[in-house]
């Protein structure tokens, strides 16, 4: 326990970047919605239930470009589709029934899970559920601010705020770079995912990338 | 734009079944040593990938725009060691900064 609440501790302050970045990111797709013409109501309840930006902009994009339900699912099915690996991961240290391990399984983002990886190959159940929760709560409040239009931001591009993220994802891969085999295995992905980009639907080279983690089996 | 529920529904129900998917394939409490080996790499994969999908990429094709430079910002506050809300501030503020003095171009 104590070495748990250590680990808690140590990461408040990543805690807050992610707080702040989810938060702003939240915002910036509220106004976009906003924008597009959606009501607060379904904006509201979409980032509450689906909890992903990239998969919320696409559709948001879609619809506005007169597409329907089913593509908006298939594309976020191939934008999302790395959440499977990643839930995967997690899936050992998810404990008790199979309703609430799918249940807390939804506190897996992007920033939460890479987050929650405190050795190789082993996550931290609290960890992740803080994270999560910080991210869960950060992204449907700030889409709520900018989908009632309280938010001052029109232009979120202005402000830099799409490098916002870039730059968490790059803070949470530096200690991954201690190693060669994450050296090698992010330099892989990172390849993988800018080669295969002009090719195919996006969302699919970022999972693709993810084959990059077999240099893992080299010993 | 008019009943955006059912696609907010479908697309909703895409995002909790994909979480879904490790948790119910998965219900073992150790993995086993092979699949750990890979599992260890995937954050640095997936997260270069993350990276340069959001920096040097525009609708579809491979470009490099001010944010190139924010994330050379972060890069070197990364370095430094400085905190994460500075670090996200700076790459901010550096993009900003730039594409200010270029001019904003339509992406």
């Amino acid at each position: 326990l104590q070495v748990i609440s250590v680990t808690l501790a140590d990461r408040r302050p990543q805690l807050v970047a992610l707080a702040l970045a989810v938060g702003v990111d939240g915002i910036a797709f509220g106004v976009l919605a906003h924008a597009a013409g959606f009501d607060p109501l379904p904006t509201i309840v979409f980032s509450a239930l689906a909890v992903s930006g990239s998969a919320q902009l696409a559709t948001l994009s879609i619809l506005s470009n007169g597409g329907g339900a089913l593509s908006a699912a298939l594309t976020v099915l191939l934008l999302n589709a790395r959440y499977v690996p990643m839930s995967l991961s997690v899936a050992p240290v998810l404990r008790g029934g199979l309703a609430w391990r799918v249940l807390t399984a939804q506190l897996v983002f992007d920033e939460s899970w890479a987050m929650a990886q405190v050795q190789p190959g082993r996550w931290d159940r609290r960890l992740l559920f803080a994270a999560g929760g910080v991210v869960y709560l950060a992204w449907v409040i700030g889409t709520a601010f900018g989908a009632l239009g309280a938010a001052p931001v029109s232009d979120p591009r202005r402000f830099g705020l799409d490098a916002v993220f870039p730059a968490f994802f790059l803070a949470l891969l530096h200690p991954h770079l201690r190693t060669v085999r994450g050296i090698i295995a992010a330099l892989f992905g990172a390849g993988i995912a800018l080669a295969l980009t002009p090719l195919l639907p996006p969302g699919v080279p970022i999972l693709l990338a993810g084959i990059a983690c077999l240099v893992g089996l080299r010993r | 734009l008019k009943g955006p529920w059912e696609a907010i529904l479908v697309v909703a129900l895409v995002a909790v079944g994909l979480r879904a998917a490790g948790v119910v394939i998965v219900r073992k409490s150790e993995l086993p040593q092979r699949v750990l080996d890979l599992l260890t790499l995937l954050p640095a994969a997936l997260l270069a990938a993350l990276v340069v999908t959001q920096v040097f990429v525009g609708r579809t094709e491979v470009r490099l725009d001010e944010r190139a430079v924010g994330l050379a910002a972060a890069a070197v506050a990364i370095r430094l060691r400085l905190p994460l809300p500075i670090t996200l501030l700076i790459a901010a503020g550096v993009t900003a900064a730039i594409r200010s003095v270029r001019g904003s171009q339509p992406s």
